[in-house]
């Protein structure tokens, strides 16, 4: 702390060419694209200023509430999804089982594909004329489970989820797994004597012993997949009939596609909050386990 | 106190690095850009011109680039336009076109347009205009009248507003022409439809025998529009009703011809007319079950030609024929019309000089006159003037059936070159919802009607 006291100026001059950097190209975009969100502007003509206006659109508007239904969805399927199966495989992959090593590095693999890749990759499996998954129903006799994967309005989302279920659920297994061999050994030997089984080992000692990494992996869930925006952007680009839009991507199309400037920056702006709130209540969630 | 001066020490140097960078930078490109323009003087004065044009320095964005079907067209003619006017700096920016729009109207809002630029006529042209961010070229076509008078109408009436035309097409884009397999048609005795009658009677026919009917892509929303919708809508609806409905001129978009188009192109969805993934792959990709036989027809702009040739199979090639959507009944519009604009042009930025201005001009010029309609030909594009010689015997066979297609029907507008850029996102995202059930024709029209301020 004193050396921090004595060297305070030096501090200030060696971080000052960082800080300018981040004022100029990080602050001040965004508290300049927030102003714009009060404005009616097609990038062309001059700013029109019209209040609080862009933001009463947003409350009725239905496909930015259906971006946001989405969103949640993403977030319901991304706990309930990547936790639970990244948990079960943890616990199974730490025992010493045959080809530990193998399971673990091909789970791990579809974390380390560039998101493009990954959505064209099922965007093919999908596809519903030629996608292997209605090639092999129909092979197996199965012709009515067939389905229209991405382009059927229903199906399109959840289609979506497991993808991104697929792609992610490697990433929780490697963390749980990093927990599950910092539970010191003593105590599972403890246990060990106590003649306790594996089941009571499991739902006694391991579970709650990384309950704090699961609130960590589920913070990381929320903060994911609110932002999840290439996933969408290129298996769906949103469609069909919004039936995919992300909040994300629902802005970007709604600045860049068809150039309302103004009401995308609203739309930004009520991103931001949004998840600033979900970021809070998470945050909360997590020192209170913390503090327990 | 040796630390402190370490530190001390450091913190200057980097600062010192970062004022270098800074600076060091635009002296570099300024010398650099010096010496480029001084050795090109050079060059200038030691090489035997004829032409007198003033030395002008200017930035040219476009889209002809990768898979564009003017890529080829475009590097050829710059080379010729360099070679012709060498004391012209030309700084050409090439951006893929689907970025192009996006980068140009962020560089627009940001103020820096460039000196020269690709815009798309109609709805955009008057958007720029109206902004006041083009200068026109009417002092350059009262001039060259000659030049002027080869065009086919549309080519400049599509990028005229007020009375001030802004640039001149590139060719023409036809968007709804019917690319059809006349050997599938003969093996289950079709002819080509003339009716919708007949249309649903080869859709079912080809449907019972396991063959796409209509090879179709829409995961980018513009397609089932563009090539569709703006033939198909007015043959319900005829030409003069959409300008009447975006002037507000007594027309609706609620009115029953409109919503009769769609919800005849609902009928033909839920018949199965198109491959099942339609609403998950784009054009390019819906264009390979037509290529393999897997599709009897395919609805796509005079766009898909140049990929046509290249990528049919010599055995194919002779069975594909062009055509247009058929008549529907109670229609009101011409049933011999096909959708299609003028192709993008070059404009001229409000702010350039009047030296970069008429350098432009010569651009846009070149780029156009019989010479470069010659190469449209030659990169099977349509042409934009009224008569180009084209040599029949070495043009593609397929160039020369939408030739004679365009030759035979009169063109009528495209909806998303109709509409501004809102509008079209709700025809877009509409025809989507009623492929897919999620909406009713007559709840488009409404969401339409809502957007005509």
């Amino acid at each position: 702390m004193d050396i921090i006291r004595k060297n305070v100026k030096y501090i200030i001059a060696g971080m000052l060419p960082a800080l300018l950097i981040y004022f100029i190209f990080v602050l001040y975009p965004i508290v300049r694209s927030f102003i714009y969100g009060f404005y009616d502007w097609n990038g062309l003509s001059e700013p029109i200023y019209t209040g609080l206006n862009n933001f009463k659109i947003i409350l009725t508007d239905e496909v930015f509430w259906q971006s946001f239904k989405n969103n949640i969805f993403i977030v319901l399927f991304s706990i309930f999804g990547q936790v639970p199966i990244g948990l079960i495989l943890a616990v199974i992959l730490s025992r010493n089982i045959k080809g530990a090593g193998f399971f673990r590095t091909a789970f791990f693999i579809p974390m380390i594909l560039s998101t493009v890749v990954v959505g064209l990759l099922w965007s093919t499996i999908l596809n519903s004329q030629v996608g292997i998954i209605n090639s092999i129903l129909e092979a197996i006799g199965l012709e009515e489970l067939t389905q229209n994967w991405l382009g059927d309005p229903k199906l399109a989302m959840l289609s979506i989820c497991a993808v991104i279920v697929w792609q992610c659920f490697g990433y929780y297994m490697i963390i749980f797994l990093a927990a599950i061999q910092n539970i010191p050994e003593e105590i599972l030997e403890a246990a060990d004597i106590d003649g306790a089984g594996e089941l009571k080992k499991l739902t006694n000692i391991i579970l709650p012993m990384l309950w704090p990494t699961v609130m960590t992996a589920v913070v990381l869930c929320i903060s994911g997949s609110m932002r999840s925006f290439d996933l969408v952007f290129v298996m769906t680009g949103g469609g069909p009939a919004n039936a995919t839009e992300l909040m994300a991507t629902y802005m970007y199309n709604k600045t860049f596609a068809i150039y309302q400037y103004g009401y995308g920056s609203a739309v930004s702006l009520v991103i931001s909050i949004i998840s600033f709130g979900l970021i809070i209540i998470s945050r909360s969630l997590m020192s209170r386990n913390l503090s327990d | 106190m040796n630390r402190r001066v370490l530190c001390l020490l450091l913190a200057v140097i980097m600062l010192l690095s970062f004022a270098a960078c800074g600076a060091s930078k635009p002296a570099d490109t300024g010398s650099s850009s010096n010496s480029a323009s001084a050795a090109q003087s050079e060059e200038t004065k030691s090489a035997v011109n004829d032409n007198e044009a003033q030395s002008a320095k200017f930035t040219l964005w476009h889209s002809y680039v990768g898979s564009d079907q003017r890529t080829e067209f475009m590097k050829e003619i710059m080379t010729q336009f360099r070679a012709k006017y060498t004391n012209y700096e030309i700084d050409e920016q090439q951006i893929p076109r689907d970025q192009y729009q996006t980068k140009l109207k962020t560089q627009a809002a940001a103020g820096q347009l460039p000196d020269a630029f690709v815009i798309w006529p109609n709805a955009m042209t008057i958007e720029f205009s109206k902004a006041g961010l083009l200068a026109d070229i009417n002092d350059l076509l009262s001039r060259e009248t000659e030049w002027k008078d080869k065009f086919i109408g549309r080519a400049l009436e599509e990028f005229t507003v007020d009375g001030k035309t802004y640039s001149a097409g590139l060719g023409v884009s036809v968007t709804s022409i019917v690319f059809y397999n006349k050997a599938l048609f003969e093996k289950y005795n079709l002819t080509y439809p003339a009716n919708y009658a007949e249309l649903k009677k080869a859709i079912t026919t080809f449907k019972e025998n396991k063959v796409i009917p209509i090879a179709h892509g829409n995961k980018a929303k513009w397609p089932a529009q563009s090539s569709i919708i703006s033939c198909l809508a007015n043959r319900y609806t005829g030409s003069e009703w959409l300008d009447n409905v975006l002037a507000k001129n007594g027309a609706k978009f609620t009115d029953p011809e409109f919503v009769a188009a769609l919800t005849t192109f609902k009928e033909i969805t839920d018949m199965g007319a198109f491959n099942k993934d339609f609403s998950s792959i784009d054009n390019v990709q819906a264009r390979d079950y037509f290529y393999r036989g897997d599709a009897a027809m395919m609805i796509e702009g005079s766009w898909a030609v140049p990929d046509l040739i290249e990528k049919l199979t010599p055995e194919m090639k002779p069975n594909i024929e062009l055509g247009i959507l058929p008549a529907f009944e109670g229609g009101k519009g011409d049933a011999n019309v096909m959708s299609g604009v003028s192709a993008t042009g070059i404009a001229i930025n409000a702010k350039a000089s009047p030296e970069q201005k008429t350098a432009v001009e010569n651009l846009i010029m070149f780029t156009t006159n019989s010479d470069a309609q010659k190469l449209y030909a030659k990169s099977n594009i349509p042409v934009s003037y009224k008569d180009v010689d084209i040599d029949s015997s070495t043009s593609d066979p397929i160039y020369t059936k939408l030739t004679k297609l365009i030759s035979d029907h009169p063109l009528v507008t495209v909806y998303d070159s109709a509409l501004n850029s809102e509008q079209a996102d709700i025809v877009n995202n509409g025809l989507q919802a009623i492929m897919s059930n999620q909406k009713t024709p007559e709840q488009i029209a409404e969401q339409l009607q809502a957007a005509v301020k």
